[in-house]
Protein backbone atom coordinates (compact mmCIF):
# COMPACT_ATOMS: atom_id res chain seq x y z
CA UNK A 1 0.00 0.00 0.00
CA UNK A 2 2.42 2.54 -0.89
CA UNK A 3 1.23 6.24 -1.70
CA UNK A 4 -0.20 5.88 -4.66
CA UNK A 5 -2.99 7.99 -3.76
CA UNK A 6 -1.17 11.53 -4.02
CA UNK A 7 -0.95 10.89 -7.98
CA UNK A 8 -4.57 9.98 -7.49
CA UNK A 9 -5.52 13.11 -5.74
CA UNK A 10 -5.62 15.08 -8.83
CA UNK A 11 -7.81 12.78 -11.00
CA UNK A 12 -10.08 13.22 -7.95
CA UNK A 13 -9.45 16.91 -7.38
CA UNK A 14 -10.43 16.93 -11.47
CA UNK A 15 -13.31 14.86 -11.21
CA UNK A 16 -14.69 16.19 -8.25
CA UNK A 17 -14.86 19.88 -10.17
CA UNK A 18 -17.69 17.98 -12.60
CA UNK A 19 -19.35 15.69 -9.78
CA UNK A 20 -19.61 18.36 -7.19
CA UNK A 21 -22.25 19.97 -8.71
CA UNK A 22 -24.32 17.01 -7.95
CA UNK A 23 -25.92 16.30 -4.95
CA UNK A 24 -25.62 12.58 -3.63
CA UNK A 25 -28.71 10.78 -4.30
CA UNK A 26 -30.60 10.01 -0.89
CA UNK A 27 -30.07 6.60 0.32
CA UNK A 28 -33.01 4.91 -0.24
CA UNK A 29 -34.63 5.41 3.35
CA UNK A 30 -38.12 3.04 3.32
CA UNK A 31 -41.29 4.46 4.90
CA UNK A 32 -41.41 1.07 7.55
CA UNK A 33 -38.93 0.95 10.27
CA UNK A 34 -38.63 -2.85 10.02
CA UNK A 35 -37.18 -2.79 5.98
CA UNK A 36 -33.71 -1.87 6.32
CA UNK A 37 -32.20 1.25 4.60
CA UNK A 38 -29.56 0.38 2.03
CA UNK A 39 -26.14 2.28 2.49
CA UNK A 40 -22.93 1.84 0.45
CA UNK A 41 -19.65 2.62 1.19
CA UNK A 42 -16.84 2.46 -1.00
CA UNK A 43 -12.99 2.21 0.46
CA UNK A 44 -9.75 3.92 -0.59
CA UNK A 45 -8.17 0.79 -1.80
CA UNK A 46 -8.26 -3.32 -2.21
CA UNK A 47 -9.74 -4.46 0.95
CA UNK A 48 -6.83 -5.05 3.96
CA UNK A 49 -6.76 -4.35 7.63
CA UNK A 50 -7.55 -0.46 7.74
CA UNK A 51 -11.12 -1.33 7.04
CA UNK A 52 -11.41 -4.50 9.43
CA UNK A 53 -13.76 -2.80 11.79
CA UNK A 54 -16.54 -2.11 8.68
CA UNK A 55 -15.93 -6.18 7.87
CA UNK A 56 -16.09 -6.63 11.12
CA UNK A 57 -19.48 -4.88 11.43
CA UNK A 58 -20.73 -6.37 8.49
CA UNK A 59 -19.86 -10.05 9.26
CA UNK A 60 -21.09 -9.43 13.45
CA UNK A 61 -24.66 -7.85 12.02
CA UNK A 62 -24.05 -4.17 13.76
CA UNK A 63 -24.98 -2.57 10.49
CA UNK A 64 -28.24 -5.17 10.30
CA UNK A 65 -29.21 -3.95 14.18
CA UNK A 66 -28.91 -0.48 13.09
CA UNK A 67 -31.01 -0.80 10.15
CA UNK A 68 -28.88 -0.71 7.65
CA UNK A 69 -28.59 -3.12 4.14
CA UNK A 70 -24.45 -2.09 3.79
CA UNK A 71 -22.60 -2.51 0.63
CA UNK A 72 -19.00 -2.45 0.51
CA UNK A 73 -17.49 -1.22 -2.47
CA UNK A 74 -13.48 -1.41 -3.47
CA UNK A 75 -12.91 1.21 -5.24
CA UNK A 76 -9.62 0.23 -7.96
CA UNK A 77 -7.84 3.26 -9.16
CA UNK A 78 -10.36 6.05 -8.92
CA UNK A 79 -10.66 6.40 -5.27
CA UNK A 80 -13.52 6.49 -3.21
CA UNK A 81 -14.27 9.84 -2.84
CA UNK A 82 -15.33 10.54 -6.76
CA UNK A 83 -18.08 8.41 -6.12
CA UNK A 84 -18.82 9.93 -3.23
CA UNK A 85 -18.82 13.13 -4.72
CA UNK A 86 -21.33 11.78 -8.02
CA UNK A 87 -23.74 10.46 -5.37
CA UNK A 88 -23.06 6.70 -6.07
CA UNK A 89 -22.18 6.15 -2.76
CA UNK A 90 -23.42 7.46 0.94
CA UNK A 91 -19.57 7.01 2.40
CA UNK A 92 -15.83 6.50 1.80
CA UNK A 93 -13.13 5.50 3.16
CA UNK A 94 -10.56 8.84 2.16
CA UNK A 95 -7.70 10.66 3.57
CA UNK A 96 -7.08 14.45 4.75
CA UNK A 97 -5.09 15.11 2.18
CA UNK A 98 -7.82 13.80 -0.42
CA UNK A 99 -10.73 15.69 1.61
CA UNK A 100 -9.24 19.08 2.09
CA UNK A 101 -8.33 19.46 -1.41
CA UNK A 102 -11.67 18.19 -2.46
CA UNK A 103 -13.03 20.50 0.02
CA UNK A 104 -11.47 23.38 -1.42
CA UNK A 105 -12.82 22.72 -5.14
CA UNK A 106 -16.44 23.15 -3.25
CA UNK A 107 -17.03 19.39 -2.81
CA UNK A 108 -19.56 18.97 0.45
CA UNK A 109 -17.37 15.99 2.20
CA UNK A 110 -16.86 15.50 5.64
CA UNK A 111 -15.24 13.25 7.57
CA UNK A 112 -17.25 11.21 10.25
CA UNK A 113 -14.51 9.32 11.69
CA UNK A 114 -10.58 8.86 12.05
CA UNK A 115 -10.41 5.03 11.25
CA UNK A 116 -6.14 5.46 12.39
CA UNK A 117 -5.80 8.16 15.46
CA UNK A 118 -2.67 8.54 14.12
CA UNK A 119 -0.57 8.69 10.88
CA UNK A 120 1.03 5.20 10.60
CA UNK A 121 3.16 5.70 7.46
CA UNK A 122 6.60 6.02 7.25
CA UNK A 123 9.46 6.79 4.89
CA UNK A 124 11.76 3.74 4.47
CA UNK A 125 15.62 2.89 3.52
CA UNK A 126 17.15 -0.26 3.15
CA UNK A 127 19.67 -0.59 5.97
CA UNK A 128 22.30 -1.11 3.95
CA UNK A 129 22.33 2.65 2.22
CA UNK A 130 24.06 4.50 4.92
CA UNK A 131 21.17 6.60 5.52
CA UNK A 132 20.58 6.89 10.15
CA UNK A 133 18.60 9.94 9.90
CA UNK A 134 16.55 12.15 7.94
CA UNK A 135 19.41 14.42 6.87
CA UNK A 136 21.48 11.77 5.22
CA UNK A 137 18.53 11.63 2.55
CA UNK A 138 20.87 14.10 1.02
CA UNK A 139 22.11 13.02 -1.92
CA UNK A 140 20.01 9.80 -2.24
CA UNK A 141 17.04 9.00 -4.88
CA UNK A 142 13.30 9.22 -3.35
CA UNK A 143 10.86 7.18 -5.62
CA UNK A 144 7.33 8.61 -5.30
CA UNK A 145 4.42 9.07 -7.29
CA UNK A 146 4.90 12.76 -8.35
CA UNK A 147 2.68 14.21 -5.55
CA UNK A 148 3.30 17.80 -3.97
CA UNK A 149 2.66 16.69 -0.46
CA UNK A 150 5.30 13.94 -0.68
CA UNK A 151 8.03 16.40 -1.84
CA UNK A 152 6.73 19.27 0.97
CA UNK A 153 6.71 16.06 3.53
CA UNK A 154 10.76 14.79 2.40
CA UNK A 155 11.52 18.36 2.23
CA UNK A 156 10.32 19.46 5.51
CA UNK A 157 11.92 16.41 7.48
CA UNK A 158 15.33 16.48 6.00
CA UNK A 159 15.53 20.19 6.47
CA UNK A 160 14.12 20.04 9.54
CA UNK A 161 17.13 17.76 11.04
CA UNK A 162 19.20 20.41 9.18
CA UNK A 163 20.33 18.54 5.97
CA UNK A 164 19.28 20.07 2.72
CA UNK A 165 16.44 18.96 1.05
CA UNK A 166 17.75 19.80 -1.94
CA UNK A 167 20.16 17.12 -1.99
CA UNK A 168 17.19 14.77 -2.32
CA UNK A 169 16.71 13.46 -5.85
CA UNK A 170 13.37 12.02 -6.93
CA UNK A 171 12.34 9.78 -9.47
CA UNK A 172 8.50 8.02 -10.53
CA UNK A 173 8.01 4.73 -9.16
CA UNK A 174 5.54 4.24 -11.73
CA UNK A 175 2.62 1.75 -11.84
CA UNK A 176 5.19 -1.38 -10.02
CA UNK A 177 6.35 -2.78 -6.68
CA UNK A 178 7.93 -0.43 -4.75
CA UNK A 179 10.53 -3.22 -3.08
CA UNK A 180 11.63 -4.13 -6.49
CA UNK A 181 13.22 -0.56 -7.38
CA UNK A 182 14.23 -0.86 -3.45
CA UNK A 183 15.62 -4.25 -4.58
CA UNK A 184 17.39 -2.69 -7.90
CA UNK A 185 18.22 0.14 -6.54
CA UNK A 186 16.89 2.47 -8.54
CA UNK A 187 15.94 4.64 -5.01
CA UNK A 188 16.66 4.74 -1.84
CA UNK A 189 13.46 5.74 0.24
CA UNK A 190 10.33 5.60 -0.68
CA UNK A 191 7.11 5.87 1.67
CA UNK A 192 5.00 3.70 2.62
CA UNK A 193 2.30 2.38 5.58
CA UNK A 194 3.81 0.40 8.69
CA UNK A 195 0.33 -1.64 8.75
CA UNK A 196 0.96 -3.01 5.53
CA UNK A 197 4.11 -2.28 4.04
CA UNK A 198 6.50 -2.18 6.75
CA UNK A 199 5.48 -5.56 8.06
CA UNK A 200 5.50 -7.05 4.77
CA UNK A 201 9.14 -6.17 3.93
CA UNK A 202 10.61 -6.87 7.75
CA UNK A 203 8.20 -9.67 8.85
CA UNK A 204 7.61 -11.29 5.60
CA UNK A 205 10.63 -10.51 3.55
CA UNK A 206 13.31 -10.51 6.13
CA UNK A 207 14.53 -6.77 4.78
CA UNK A 208 16.55 -5.44 7.12
CA UNK A 209 14.87 -1.07 7.19
CA UNK A 210 15.64 2.43 8.61
CA UNK A 211 12.19 3.85 8.99
CA UNK A 212 11.39 7.44 9.81
CA UNK A 213 7.69 7.49 10.73
CA UNK A 214 5.92 10.76 9.98
CA UNK A 215 4.50 11.11 13.25
CA UNK A 216 6.94 10.55 15.53
CA UNK A 217 7.42 13.63 18.19
CA UNK A 218 10.91 14.34 19.04
CA UNK A 219 12.35 12.34 16.28
CA UNK A 220 15.22 14.24 14.07
CA UNK A 221 13.19 15.59 11.62
CA UNK A 222 9.75 15.44 12.43
CA UNK A 223 8.43 18.32 14.91
CA UNK A 224 8.22 19.95 11.24
CA UNK A 225 5.83 17.73 10.20
CA UNK A 226 2.77 17.46 11.54
CA UNK A 227 0.21 14.17 12.03
CA UNK A 228 -3.36 14.01 9.76
CA UNK A 229 -6.19 11.78 9.60
CA UNK A 230 -5.12 9.21 6.85
CA UNK A 231 -7.80 6.89 6.63
CA UNK A 232 -10.86 8.26 8.15
CA UNK A 233 -14.41 7.91 7.04
CA UNK A 234 -16.18 10.51 4.99
CA UNK A 235 -19.86 11.74 3.99
CA UNK A 236 -21.28 14.46 2.87
CA UNK A 237 -22.62 17.54 4.06
CA UNK A 238 -26.01 16.88 2.48
CA UNK A 239 -26.44 13.54 3.41
CA UNK A 240 -25.84 14.96 7.30
CA UNK A 241 -28.27 17.73 6.71
CA UNK A 242 -31.04 15.59 5.22
CA UNK A 243 -30.34 12.15 7.12
CA UNK A 244 -28.33 12.82 10.51
CA UNK A 245 -29.83 10.02 11.68
CA UNK A 246 -28.75 7.68 9.49
CA UNK A 247 -25.21 8.61 9.67
CA UNK A 248 -25.37 8.13 13.24
CA UNK A 249 -26.59 4.51 12.93
CA UNK A 250 -23.79 3.94 10.15
CA UNK A 251 -20.66 5.43 12.21
CA UNK A 252 -22.09 4.41 15.23
CA UNK A 253 -21.92 0.32 14.04
CA UNK A 254 -18.87 0.74 12.67
CA UNK A 255 -17.52 2.30 15.51
CA UNK A 256 -18.68 -0.95 17.43
CA UNK A 257 -16.60 -2.87 14.45
CA UNK A 258 -13.53 -1.17 15.15
CA UNK A 259 -13.80 -1.51 19.12
CA UNK A 260 -14.00 -5.35 18.27
CA UNK A 261 -10.69 -5.10 16.15
CA UNK A 262 -9.17 -3.46 18.92
CA UNK A 263 -10.15 -5.71 21.05
CA UNK A 264 -9.78 -8.79 19.13
CA UNK A 265 -7.57 -9.10 16.51
CA UNK A 266 -8.04 -12.54 15.10
CA UNK A 267 -12.03 -12.46 14.82
CA UNK A 268 -11.28 -9.31 12.69
CA UNK A 269 -8.51 -11.24 10.47
CA UNK A 270 -11.42 -13.88 10.11
CA UNK A 271 -14.11 -11.70 9.03
CA UNK A 272 -11.66 -9.41 6.35
CA UNK A 273 -10.27 -13.07 5.21
CA UNK A 274 -13.83 -14.29 4.84
CA UNK A 275 -14.41 -11.27 2.59
CA UNK A 276 -11.46 -10.86 0.57
CA UNK A 277 -10.00 -14.46 0.72
CA UNK A 278 -7.51 -13.63 -1.83
CA UNK A 279 -5.32 -11.48 0.80
CA UNK A 280 -1.97 -13.13 1.53
CA UNK A 281 -3.08 -14.67 5.08
CA UNK A 282 0.24 -14.26 7.16
CA UNK A 283 0.42 -10.38 6.13
CA UNK A 284 -3.40 -9.53 7.44
CA UNK A 285 -2.38 -11.32 10.62
CA UNK A 286 0.15 -9.80 11.76
CA UNK A 287 -1.03 -6.44 10.45
CA UNK A 288 -4.58 -6.82 12.37
CA UNK A 289 -2.10 -7.49 15.60
CA UNK A 290 -0.61 -4.33 14.77
CA UNK A 291 -3.07 -1.95 13.84
CA UNK A 292 -5.24 -3.31 17.51
CA UNK A 293 -2.93 -0.81 19.50
CA UNK A 294 -3.34 2.11 16.62
CA UNK A 295 -7.18 2.65 15.38
CA UNK A 296 -7.43 4.91 18.87
CA UNK A 297 -4.82 5.89 22.07
CA UNK A 298 -5.00 3.05 24.85
CA UNK A 299 -8.34 4.17 26.66
CA UNK A 300 -9.53 6.32 24.12
CA UNK A 301 -12.66 5.53 22.20
CA UNK A 302 -12.49 4.96 18.47
CA UNK A 303 -12.77 7.72 15.42
CA UNK A 304 -12.37 10.96 17.39
CA UNK A 305 -11.07 13.87 15.53
CA UNK A 306 -9.24 16.73 17.12
CA UNK A 307 -10.03 20.31 15.71
CA UNK A 308 -6.61 21.26 16.16
CA UNK A 309 -4.92 18.21 14.56
CA UNK A 310 -7.39 18.94 11.35
CA UNK A 311 -5.84 22.80 11.54
CA UNK A 312 -2.48 22.08 11.39
CA UNK A 313 -1.93 19.71 8.90
CA UNK A 314 -4.51 22.10 6.95
CA UNK A 315 -1.78 25.05 7.74
CA UNK A 316 0.86 22.99 6.69
CA UNK A 317 -0.67 22.49 3.39
CA UNK A 318 -1.61 26.02 2.40
CA UNK A 319 2.72 26.74 3.45
CA UNK A 320 3.43 24.30 1.02
CA UNK A 321 1.08 25.72 -1.81
CA UNK A 322 -0.78 22.01 -1.78
CA UNK A 323 -3.82 24.13 -1.01
CA UNK A 324 -4.24 27.26 -2.66
CA UNK A 325 -7.21 28.41 -0.98
CA UNK A 326 -7.45 28.05 2.86
CA UNK A 327 -9.65 25.65 4.19
CA UNK A 328 -12.19 26.13 7.27
CA UNK A 329 -11.18 23.27 8.74
CA UNK A 330 -14.16 23.03 11.45
CA UNK A 331 -15.91 22.01 8.48
CA UNK A 332 -14.23 19.13 7.26
CA UNK A 333 -14.92 16.43 10.67
CA UNK A 334 -17.26 16.26 13.19
CA UNK A 335 -17.02 14.05 16.39
CA UNK A 336 -20.99 14.13 16.50
CA UNK A 337 -22.10 11.31 15.08
CA UNK A 338 -19.57 9.27 17.56
CA UNK A 339 -21.12 6.97 20.17
CA UNK A 340 -21.62 8.92 23.20
CA UNK A 341 -18.69 7.75 25.98
CA UNK B 1 0.74 -48.71 -35.97
CA UNK B 2 4.32 -48.35 -34.95
CA UNK B 3 5.50 -46.30 -37.78
CA UNK B 4 2.18 -43.81 -36.76
CA UNK B 5 3.53 -43.87 -33.06
CA UNK B 6 7.12 -43.72 -33.57
CA UNK B 7 6.47 -40.15 -35.78
CA UNK B 8 4.19 -38.67 -33.11
CA UNK B 9 6.56 -39.13 -30.64
CA UNK B 10 9.55 -37.59 -32.79
CA UNK B 11 6.81 -34.60 -33.60
CA UNK B 12 6.27 -34.60 -29.94
CA UNK B 13 9.25 -34.87 -28.31
CA UNK B 14 10.74 -31.66 -28.93
CA UNK B 15 8.50 -29.28 -27.47
CA UNK B 16 8.01 -31.39 -24.43
CA UNK B 17 11.59 -31.30 -23.44
CA UNK B 18 11.65 -28.06 -24.03
CA UNK B 19 8.73 -27.28 -21.72
CA UNK B 20 10.30 -29.79 -19.26
CA UNK B 21 13.75 -28.25 -19.32
CA UNK B 22 12.43 -24.19 -18.63
CA UNK B 23 10.27 -25.81 -16.28
CA UNK B 24 13.20 -27.60 -14.19
CA UNK B 25 15.04 -24.52 -14.72
CA UNK B 26 12.14 -22.34 -13.44
CA UNK B 27 11.75 -24.29 -10.24
CA UNK B 28 15.45 -24.24 -9.55
CA UNK B 29 15.89 -20.42 -9.65
CA UNK B 30 12.09 -19.77 -9.06
CA UNK B 31 11.37 -18.59 -5.02
CA UNK B 32 8.06 -18.63 -3.08
CA UNK B 33 4.64 -17.16 -2.78
CA UNK B 34 6.18 -13.89 -2.31
CA UNK B 35 8.86 -13.54 -5.03
CA UNK B 36 8.39 -11.97 -8.56
CA UNK B 37 9.04 -15.36 -10.13
CA UNK B 38 7.42 -18.28 -7.93
CA UNK B 39 9.04 -21.53 -8.39
CA UNK B 40 6.39 -23.37 -10.88
CA UNK B 41 5.58 -25.86 -7.58
CA UNK B 42 4.36 -22.69 -5.40
CA UNK B 43 2.06 -21.73 -8.67
CA UNK B 44 0.74 -24.80 -8.44
CA UNK B 45 -0.08 -25.02 -4.76
CA UNK B 46 -1.37 -21.29 -4.92
CA UNK B 47 -3.22 -22.51 -7.58
CA UNK B 48 -4.84 -25.26 -5.19
CA UNK B 49 -4.97 -22.77 -2.71
CA UNK B 50 -7.28 -21.13 -4.42
CA UNK B 51 -9.72 -23.75 -5.70
CA UNK B 52 -12.35 -22.46 -3.57
CA UNK B 53 -12.58 -18.66 -5.00
CA UNK B 54 -11.51 -18.92 -8.35
CA UNK B 55 -14.67 -20.67 -9.93
CA UNK B 56 -16.93 -17.38 -8.84
CA UNK B 57 -14.09 -15.30 -10.30
CA UNK B 58 -14.02 -17.58 -13.89
CA UNK B 59 -17.79 -17.22 -13.50
CA UNK B 60 -18.00 -13.20 -13.85
CA UNK B 61 -15.21 -12.98 -16.17
CA UNK B 62 -16.79 -14.99 -18.55
CA UNK B 63 -20.40 -13.57 -18.24
CA UNK B 64 -19.07 -10.30 -18.86
CA UNK B 65 -16.74 -11.72 -21.80
CA UNK B 66 -20.00 -13.47 -23.47
CA UNK B 67 -22.26 -10.28 -23.19
CA UNK B 68 -19.70 -8.38 -24.41
CA UNK B 69 -19.01 -10.52 -27.37
CA UNK B 70 -22.73 -11.15 -28.38
CA UNK B 71 -23.01 -6.93 -27.92
CA UNK B 72 -19.93 -6.78 -30.08
CA UNK B 73 -20.56 -9.24 -33.30
CA UNK B 74 -23.77 -8.46 -32.93
CA UNK B 75 -23.18 -4.74 -33.92
CA UNK B 76 -19.91 -5.88 -35.45
CA UNK B 77 -22.03 -7.43 -38.07
CA UNK B 78 -24.49 -4.75 -38.54
CA UNK B 79 -22.09 -2.21 -39.16
CA UNK B 80 -20.33 -4.43 -41.60
CA UNK B 81 -23.63 -4.61 -43.29
CA UNK B 82 -24.21 -1.00 -43.15
CA UNK B 83 -20.59 -0.36 -44.69
CA UNK B 84 -20.76 -2.43 -47.50
CA UNK B 85 -24.46 -1.50 -48.96
CA UNK B 86 -23.23 1.97 -49.84
CA UNK B 87 -20.30 4.30 -50.07
CA UNK B 88 -21.95 7.07 -48.40
CA UNK B 89 -22.23 4.77 -45.21
CA UNK B 90 -18.51 3.67 -45.77
CA UNK B 91 -17.33 7.37 -45.66
CA UNK B 92 -19.95 8.36 -42.74
CA UNK B 93 -18.44 5.69 -40.63
CA UNK B 94 -15.18 5.28 -41.65
CA UNK B 95 -13.70 7.98 -39.31
CA UNK B 96 -15.90 6.94 -35.90
CA UNK B 97 -14.66 3.14 -36.26
CA UNK B 98 -10.92 4.05 -36.07
CA UNK B 99 -11.35 6.69 -33.56
CA UNK B 100 -13.25 4.07 -31.35
CA UNK B 101 -10.05 1.99 -31.46
CA UNK B 102 -7.84 4.67 -30.70
CA UNK B 103 -9.49 5.35 -27.11
CA UNK B 104 -7.37 3.79 -23.78
CA UNK B 105 -9.55 1.89 -22.20
CA UNK B 106 -8.59 2.36 -18.81
CA UNK B 107 -9.10 6.15 -18.85
CA UNK B 108 -12.46 4.85 -20.49
CA UNK B 109 -13.40 2.59 -17.67
CA UNK B 110 -12.85 4.95 -14.94
CA UNK B 111 -15.17 7.19 -16.63
CA UNK B 112 -17.46 4.37 -17.20
CA UNK B 113 -17.07 3.35 -13.49
CA UNK B 114 -17.96 6.60 -12.66
CA UNK B 115 -21.14 6.55 -14.59
CA UNK B 116 -22.41 3.12 -14.34
CA UNK B 117 -20.93 1.22 -10.75
CA UNK B 118 -19.25 -1.61 -10.32
CA UNK B 119 -21.05 -4.16 -11.71
CA UNK B 120 -21.18 -5.82 -15.24
CA UNK B 121 -21.83 -2.99 -17.04
CA UNK B 122 -18.74 -1.07 -18.08
CA UNK B 123 -16.93 -4.30 -18.51
CA UNK B 124 -19.60 -5.37 -21.20
CA UNK B 125 -19.34 -1.95 -22.63
CA UNK B 126 -15.28 -2.26 -23.31
CA UNK B 127 -15.58 -6.06 -24.54
CA UNK B 128 -17.59 -5.02 -26.78
CA UNK B 129 -15.57 -2.30 -27.99
CA UNK B 130 -12.57 -4.56 -28.70
CA UNK B 131 -14.73 -7.54 -30.31
CA UNK B 132 -16.89 -5.29 -33.03
CA UNK B 133 -14.02 -3.83 -34.72
CA UNK B 134 -12.26 -6.83 -35.68
CA UNK B 135 -15.66 -8.54 -36.74
CA UNK B 136 -16.52 -5.64 -38.50
CA UNK B 137 -13.77 -5.36 -40.66
CA UNK B 138 -13.47 -8.86 -41.54
CA UNK B 139 -17.17 -10.01 -42.30
CA UNK B 140 -17.44 -6.51 -44.79
CA UNK B 141 -13.93 -8.01 -46.35
CA UNK B 142 -16.28 -10.64 -46.98
CA UNK B 143 -19.17 -9.32 -47.96
CA UNK B 144 -17.43 -7.21 -50.59
CA UNK B 145 -15.27 -10.39 -51.65
CA UNK B 146 -18.05 -11.98 -52.34
CA UNK B 147 -18.48 -13.27 -55.74
CA UNK B 148 -19.86 -10.42 -57.68
CA UNK B 149 -20.60 -12.93 -61.15
CA UNK B 150 -22.26 -15.24 -58.68
CA UNK B 151 -24.39 -12.47 -57.05
CA UNK B 152 -25.88 -11.56 -60.73
CA UNK B 153 -25.80 -14.84 -61.37
CA UNK B 154 -28.42 -16.08 -59.19
CA UNK B 155 -29.98 -12.69 -59.23
CA UNK B 156 -30.62 -13.98 -63.29
CA UNK B 157 -32.19 -17.17 -61.85
CA UNK B 158 -35.03 -14.75 -60.03
CA UNK B 159 -33.03 -15.17 -56.78
CA UNK B 160 -35.07 -13.25 -54.49
CA UNK B 161 -32.50 -10.77 -51.81
CA UNK B 162 -33.04 -13.21 -48.98
CA UNK B 163 -32.09 -16.19 -51.31
CA UNK B 164 -28.90 -14.51 -52.57
CA UNK B 165 -28.00 -13.32 -48.49
CA UNK B 166 -28.45 -16.91 -47.91
CA UNK B 167 -26.90 -18.62 -50.68
CA UNK B 168 -24.06 -16.35 -51.45
CA UNK B 169 -23.43 -13.85 -49.24
CA UNK B 170 -23.39 -14.82 -45.81
CA UNK B 171 -21.50 -18.42 -47.03
CA UNK B 172 -18.81 -15.64 -48.45
CA UNK B 173 -18.17 -13.46 -45.44
CA UNK B 174 -18.89 -16.30 -42.50
CA UNK B 175 -15.18 -17.57 -42.75
CA UNK B 176 -13.47 -14.39 -42.39
CA UNK B 177 -16.13 -13.04 -39.93
CA UNK B 178 -15.27 -16.00 -37.40
CA UNK B 179 -11.10 -15.68 -38.56
CA UNK B 180 -12.29 -12.06 -37.06
CA UNK B 181 -14.01 -13.34 -34.06
CA UNK B 182 -11.46 -15.30 -33.17
CA UNK B 183 -8.73 -12.74 -33.38
CA UNK B 184 -11.17 -10.24 -31.23
CA UNK B 185 -11.43 -13.41 -28.23
CA UNK B 186 -8.00 -13.26 -27.36
CA UNK B 187 -8.44 -9.82 -26.80
CA UNK B 188 -12.23 -10.09 -25.27
CA UNK B 189 -11.23 -11.64 -22.16
CA UNK B 190 -7.85 -9.66 -21.23
CA UNK B 191 -9.87 -6.82 -21.84
CA UNK B 192 -12.59 -7.93 -19.13
CA UNK B 193 -9.85 -8.74 -16.99
CA UNK B 194 -8.63 -5.08 -16.54
CA UNK B 195 -11.69 -3.70 -16.71
CA UNK B 196 -12.39 -5.87 -13.58
CA UNK B 197 -9.14 -4.37 -11.95
CA UNK B 198 -10.01 -1.24 -12.45
CA UNK B 199 -13.26 -1.40 -10.28
CA UNK B 200 -14.90 -4.58 -9.90
CA UNK B 201 -16.66 -6.61 -7.10
CA UNK B 202 -16.31 -10.18 -8.52
CA UNK B 203 -13.74 -11.41 -11.48
CA UNK B 204 -10.57 -12.26 -12.12
CA UNK B 205 -8.97 -8.90 -12.61
CA UNK B 206 -10.43 -8.14 -8.92
CA UNK B 207 -8.37 -11.52 -8.17
CA UNK B 208 -5.56 -10.39 -9.61
CA UNK B 209 -5.61 -7.01 -7.86
CA UNK B 210 -6.47 -8.27 -4.41
CA UNK B 211 -3.33 -10.67 -5.08
CA UNK B 212 -1.00 -7.96 -6.26
CA UNK B 213 -2.13 -5.87 -3.43
CA UNK B 214 -1.13 -8.32 -0.31
CA UNK B 215 2.45 -8.81 -2.70
CA UNK B 216 1.13 -12.88 -3.52
CA UNK B 217 2.84 -12.95 -7.01
CA UNK B 218 2.21 -16.98 -7.20
CA UNK B 219 -1.45 -15.62 -7.06
CA UNK B 220 -0.90 -13.32 -9.85
CA UNK B 221 0.73 -16.19 -11.94
CA UNK B 222 -2.23 -18.19 -11.24
CA UNK B 223 -4.63 -15.27 -12.81
CA UNK B 224 -2.57 -14.93 -15.62
CA UNK B 225 -2.30 -18.28 -16.47
CA UNK B 226 -6.02 -19.00 -15.39
CA UNK B 227 -7.05 -16.31 -18.16
CA UNK B 228 -4.45 -17.53 -20.84
CA UNK B 229 -6.04 -21.16 -20.77
CA UNK B 230 -9.80 -19.54 -20.82
CA UNK B 231 -8.78 -17.74 -23.96
CA UNK B 232 -7.21 -20.72 -25.64
CA UNK B 233 -10.28 -22.51 -25.04
CA UNK B 234 -12.26 -19.79 -26.72
CA UNK B 235 -9.92 -19.64 -29.44
CA UNK B 236 -10.18 -23.38 -30.00
CA UNK B 237 -13.90 -23.57 -29.90
CA UNK B 238 -14.26 -20.81 -32.50
CA UNK B 239 -11.90 -22.50 -34.56
CA UNK B 240 -14.36 -26.02 -34.11
CA UNK B 241 -17.44 -23.61 -34.75
CA UNK B 242 -15.29 -22.43 -37.90
CA UNK B 243 -14.66 -26.00 -39.49
CA UNK B 244 -18.43 -27.35 -38.92
CA UNK B 245 -20.02 -23.62 -40.00
CA UNK B 246 -17.53 -23.82 -43.14
CA UNK B 247 -17.11 -27.38 -44.61
CA UNK B 248 -16.00 -26.28 -47.89
CA UNK B 249 -12.98 -23.98 -46.45
CA UNK B 250 -12.06 -26.70 -44.42
CA UNK B 251 -11.83 -29.23 -47.69
CA UNK B 252 -10.39 -26.62 -49.74
CA UNK B 253 -7.59 -26.37 -47.95
CA UNK B 254 -6.75 -29.51 -47.13
CA UNK B 255 -6.95 -30.38 -50.19
CA UNK B 256 -4.61 -27.16 -51.34
CA UNK B 257 -2.26 -28.52 -48.48
CA UNK B 258 -2.25 -32.15 -49.93
CA UNK B 259 -1.50 -30.73 -53.89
Amino acid sequence: MNRRRFLRSFAVVASLAFAACGTAKSASSSSTPAKSTKVTIVLDWTPNTNHSGIYLAQAKGYYRDAGLDVSIIEPGNGGGLPQLAAGNAQFAVSVAEELLPARAQGARVVSVAAILQHNTSSLIVPASRNIARPRDLAGKTYGGFGGDLEKALVDAMVTCDGGDPGGVKYVEIGNTDYKIGLDRRDFDAVWVFDGWDVIRLEQLDGMKLVTFPFHDPGQAGRDCIPDWYTPLIATTDDLIARQPDLVARFVQATARGYELARSDPQTAVAALLAAAPELDKALVNKSAQYLATKYADTGQPWGRQDAAVWATFEQFLVAHKILSTPVDTTKVFTNQFLPKS
Amino acid sequence: MTRYWRSAFVRAAPPVLLIATILGVWQLVGGGSRATMPAPSQIVRAFVDSRGVLPAHIATTLTETGLGVVLGVSIGVVLAVLVTSSVVVRRALRPLLVISQTIPFPVLFLLLVLAFGYGLTPKVIVVALVVFFPVTVTTASGLEQADAELVDLVRSFGASRMQRLRHVLIPAALPPALAGLRISLTYAIAAAVIGESIGARSGLGLYIARSQRSFRYDQIWVGMLVVAALSITLYSCVYVVERLACPWKHVESSAGTAA
